[in-house]
């Protein structure tokens, strides 16, 4: 996978999490918030990810696993694998009921999610540069369709719908800010990828940081602008902006640009698998990679088939606790392990030839 | 070959996506809703479902091949579900009303409370933010969803076609889902919705468009007629195109094609009251003039002339303003909301008098007109 593709593909995956957003049952925040609490978290995530570029920037070539603890390695292993198992559980939940209000009203669809799960498993077993490939192929598409709905819609944007940022004070954008940062899990996929990334990692993080956000502030501020106070009444806004988009006599387009959001969900949960994949090999050895890809898959598979669609399944993606405590952990803590142990090693080996070069 | 199979998966999934239906809603097995009138029955405290509906077993049939292709139905119920499920019940089949064209709403559902009905169309699953809303003028909802639109075959869209054209002619402007909830939401602003009227020629029946129904605080309050209506449209800068027809002593009779305009409201905080400095800028070509003593288009007449379209409209913007704020007490304007975005301090302070509650005097209205052209004729 070449560091252009991994920039696209980190980027479907993040664009989901927005375009499937949904406001918090208890408060829904106003225009002028919604947008101050993309830049909330923008700013936290440019903070957070300096640990993640010195990481990127550095030239070790080892592979994120390695590590001369074993016991440290499994439990870091164990982590990312319930890391990314949670992830798949909210990014599918978040799907499934976004299928089933407005795509398929009151349907089952578990057994359409296990045929987006089955196809992530051809991918990752197909290997990393398959996958690298999809997301080149439909980045263009989907950004293309985001990119129509905007312009589309542009007619029906209003001044006064952009209404004042914390007008009800700061606590409701904050919180929101801070779910945004915990949803952009995307920012440990270079960290874990990074020996496998052709091209190389330099300079990766921060351009795509501010893409990506960027093109999510101009989505919610599009939203905001448009739909202003009815975008609070809806259970997923950026569907209902999509939902007005024509072109000329041509209307209700929003059934095919939706369909192309599955793309989204099927390259995050692939990289999930693949990331899970990766980590159950480690811890053993002697498993190939299509069996753990398979085992992680018929987890994945296992997850849709226990999935019950009820209220709580949607108060459960309003928590803010659970993902961001993985966030922590994979996109602060472990990263800035390993810069001290690259840091510790690459201080042995100055040692060492400082010693070698006194005793010449 | 990895990529082309990945390719031909994803695109497997798109189309999956699309075509994919449940098995009960067969072709044969669907009844389609074009049209929905909603009355409320205070007597019985529930709501009347008036559906014109296209079954397409009975629409195949040699009867139907010319005229009005769908019927008109009737359901009751409590809540605007219940009798969707009735007429779900009744009719046997999957009911779509995702593709109705457009939502007629009596004007006794205000009795109730407006929002009463919206709630349903807001979280219903089927229900498009892009479906068009309009009152029934005179008379009620199920009248307007009877009429026959002189046998056309589609009477709603018929209904459809004539809201939409309300920006083309520059009286009303179509009203959606989306826009009229977001002034129902916006605590600060009134709502205005087309006004739907029943015209007879003959033994034909048709719809015409006939102002806007002013709403505030879920009850209605009053009606705006065609020319308020435009006034109403060139405030809140939704004046697209229309004629404009004056008649002056000096000038004759003058017809005016407007072609643009754009307004630019200025919202200021003096001596401790909102102001508003409300400039319209519109421009407009000659397409007729009668009985006029003056035939040369020169400088002079041409300022005499701009003056007076500018003041006309002027005249007009101010009488509708005034009906609005004091006797509708109602801001359909968006004034207010111009305060809550733009000093949101001062709007906290005195969150309680919005809406309906700023001082007709407190707008200062500017209409500048701008002569294009004057047709093919040189005088």
């Amino acid at each position: 996978m070449t560091r252009v593709q991994l920039f696209m593909m980190m980027f479907l995956s993040r664009v989901f999490i927005t375009l499937l957003y949904m406001p918090t049952s208890t408060k829904s925040l106003n225009g002028g918030d919604s947008i101050l609490q993309i830049l909330i978290g923008t700013i936290i995530l440019v903070i957070v990810a300096y640990p993640i570029d010195k990481y990127l920037n550095g030239d070790t070539k080892e592979s994120f696993l390695k590590e001369k603890s074993r016991i440290f390695q499994i439990v870091e292993c164990v982590v990312i694998i319930a890391a990314m198992l949670f992830f798949t559980l909210i990014s599918l939940t978040r799907f499934n009921i976004f299928a089933t209000t407005v795509i398929f009203p009151a349907s089952d669809l578990r057994f359409f999610l296990l045929i987006i799960a089955l196809c992530s498993l051809y991918c990752v077993v197909m290997g990393l540069d398959v996958l690298g490939r999809t997301a080149e192929i439909f980045f263009g598409f989907i950004v293309f369709s985001i990119s129509f709905v905007l312009i589309s819609t542009v007619g029906r944007i209003e001044f006064i719908n952009f209404t004042p940022a914390l007008y009800d004070g700061i606590k409701e954008p904050l919180k929101q800010g801070l779910f945004s940062v915990s949803q952009t899990i995307e920012l440990f996929f270079p960290v874990f990828l990074k020996d496998k990334i052709k091209g190389g990692t330099k300079n990766f993080i921060y351009p795509w940081l501010l893409t990506t956000m960027a093109f999510l502030l101009i989505m919610v501020g599009w939203q905001s602008g448009v739909l202003g106070d009815y975008g609070k009444t809806q259970l997923f806004p950026l569907f209902s902006l999509t939902s007005l988009s024509t072109l000329g006599f041509v209307e209700r387009l929003d059934a095919f640009i939706t369909s192309s959001w599955l793309v989204c969900i099927f390259i995050r949960v692939a990289i999930f698998i693949y990331i899970s994949k990766d980590c159950l090999v480690t811890v053993f050895p002697k498993v190939k990679n299509k069996d753990a890809s398979l085992i992680i898959a018929a987890s994945v598979g296992l997850i849709i088939l226990l999935m019950k669609e009820n209220y709580s399944s949607r108060l459960l993606l309003e928590k803010i606790y659970y993902p961001f405590a993985f966030f922590v952990i994979l996109v602060i803590i472990l990263p800035i392990i390993k810069l001290m142990r690259n840091k510790h090693e690459e201080n042995n080996i100055n040692n060492t030839s400082l010693c070698a070069s006194n005793t010449i | 070959m990895k990529k082309t199979i990945s390719i031909i998966l994803v695109f497997a999934l798109l189309i999956l996506s699309s075509i994919y239906v449940n098995a009960e809603q067969d072709i044969k097995n669907i009844t389609i809703v074009s049209g929905i009138g909603i009355d409320y029955d205070k007597e019985t405290d529930s709501y009347i479902l008036t559906v014109e509906i296209f079954d397409v077993n009975e629409s195949l049939g040699e009867a139907s091949a010319q005229g009005n292709m769908t019927k008109v139905m009737q359901y009751r119920g409590k809540t605007i579900s219940s009798a969707v499920e009735k007429m779900s019940i009744e009719l046997g089949k999957t009911v779509v009303y995702s593709q109705k064209k457009a939502i007629i709403l009596g004007k006794s559902v205000f009795q109730k409370g407006f929002m009463n009905v919206v709630d349903f169309f807001v979280r219903d699953y089927k229900t498009r933010s892009g479906v068009l809303v309009a009152v029934a003028k005179d008379g009620t909802a199920e009248e307007m969803i009877r009429i026959k639109e002189g046998g056309s075959a589609f009477p709603s869209e018929e209904i459809e076609t004539l809201l939409e054209s309300g920006k083309n002619n520059g009286y009303t402007t179509e009203m959606d889902m989306a826009q009229l909830t977001n002034m129902y939401t916006d605590k600060c602003t009134s709502e205005y919705i087309p006004l739907l009227s029943k015209k007879t020629e003959g033994k034909d029946e048709y719809t015409c468009l006939s102002g806007f129904a002013v709403v505030n605080n879920e009850k209605y309050v009053g009606d705006l007629d065609l020319t308020e209506g435009r006034s109403l449209l060139f405030v809140n800068d939704k004046f697209e195109s229309g004629t404009l027809n004056i008649e002056n002593e000096q000038l004759g009779l003058l017809t005016f094609k407007i072609v643009e305009s754009k307004t630019d409201v200025k919202t200021y905080i003096r001596n401790g009251k909102p102001v508003f400095f409300v400039k319209i800028r519109v421009t407009g070509d000659l397409v007729e003039q009668q009985e006029a003593p003056e035939k040369r288009f020169d400088k002079d007449h041409v300022e005499k002339v701009t003056k007076t379209v500018s003041e006309y409209i002027k005249k007009d913007i101010d009488k509708t303003i005034l009906k609005c704020l004091t006797e509708y007490r109602s801001d359909v304007f968006g004034f207010g909301r111009r305060v809550f975005v733009i000093y949101p301090d001062y709007f906290k302070a005195h969150e309680k008098y919005f809406p309906g509650n700023i001082d007709e005097n407190s707008v200062k209205v500017d209409v500048e007109f701008n002569l294009r052209r004057i047709g093919q004729g040189n005088s």
